[in-house]
């Protein structure tokens, strides 16, 4: 199972975010906001009646509300958080059983709401 | 229209309501340290500071007020960054050998706009 070109530039995109911002975890909230500007995942997002707008939107002040930047002179290359790897799980999962050679934006983003339930979502 | 017809169409008809979707905060988390007669304070010092980049001040006095009340407020984050944090005291716990436990409590959400 591999992941599709337009989702590793997505997850990299994360990363970049992430330290940008000085964070130590790359969490659901970063890798939505970019799934936003990834074309299969805006497609499915569109497709269920997202406001993408209002959805980045939102992300960013839930992000910069919430997650303050690690006050410390040492800071660790972000890391994947616990809701990342499980939704990835969830979307190798999905992929494997429609059949599917590869994990695309659209399964990444369809599975989020298999974590983001548990805390009820801004979107 | 007798009191029966009206139960029917009560029964038949479909009520147009206009959704209104409510927006909810999504709660914070509050990770909690728990005493334990085992761990030593300079490793749950050394895992406050490492984990939860408290300073070194800081680490202690949480450390201290767990020891005397049983329990003591680490931080306050989103559900997934502190599953995460727990994710990884418990590794660095087991990894040394150490039964230190932290526990997750609900901070509470707040109406979003």
């Amino acid at each position: 199972m591999t992941l599709s070109r337009e989702l590793q530039e997505t997850l990299k995109r994360s990363y970049e975010q992430a330290k940008a911002r000085r964070h130590e975890f790359i969490t659901l909230e970063h890798i939505l906001l970019e799934l936003t500007y990834d074309p299969d995942a805006s497609e499915v997002l569109t497709g269920c009646g997202v406001d993408l707008e209002r959805l980045r939107t939102s992300l960013e002040d839930f992000i910069d509300e919430n997650m303050p930047p690690v006050d410390s002179e040492y800071l660790p290359e972000p890391q994947y958080s616990a809701g990342s790897h499980y939704v990835l799980r969830l979307a190798a999962m999905h992929a494997e059983s429609a059949d599917k050679q590869q994990i695309d934006g659209g399964t990444y983003s369809s599975q989020c709401s298999g974590w983001m339930s548990l805390t009820p979502c801004i979107f | 229209m007798t009191e029966r017809d009206i139960k029917r169409s009560d029964r038949d008809g479909e009520l147009l309501t206009e959704k209104r979707a409510r927006l909810k905060r999504p709660d914070m988390y509050r990770i909690v340290l728990l005493n334990d007669d085992y761990t030593p304070r300079e490793f749950v010092v050394w895992v406050l500071m490492r984990i939860f980049y408290k300073g070194q001040e800081e680490s202690t006095r949480i450390m201290l007020e767990a020891h005397t009340a049983g329990r003591s407020t680490v931080g306050v984050y989103t559900y997934d960054v502190a599953t995460t944090k727990i994710t990884q005291v418990d590794k660095l716990a087991k990894e040394y050998e150490h039964p230190l436990k932290c526990i997750l409590e609900v901070e509470g959400g707040g109406e979003y706009q």
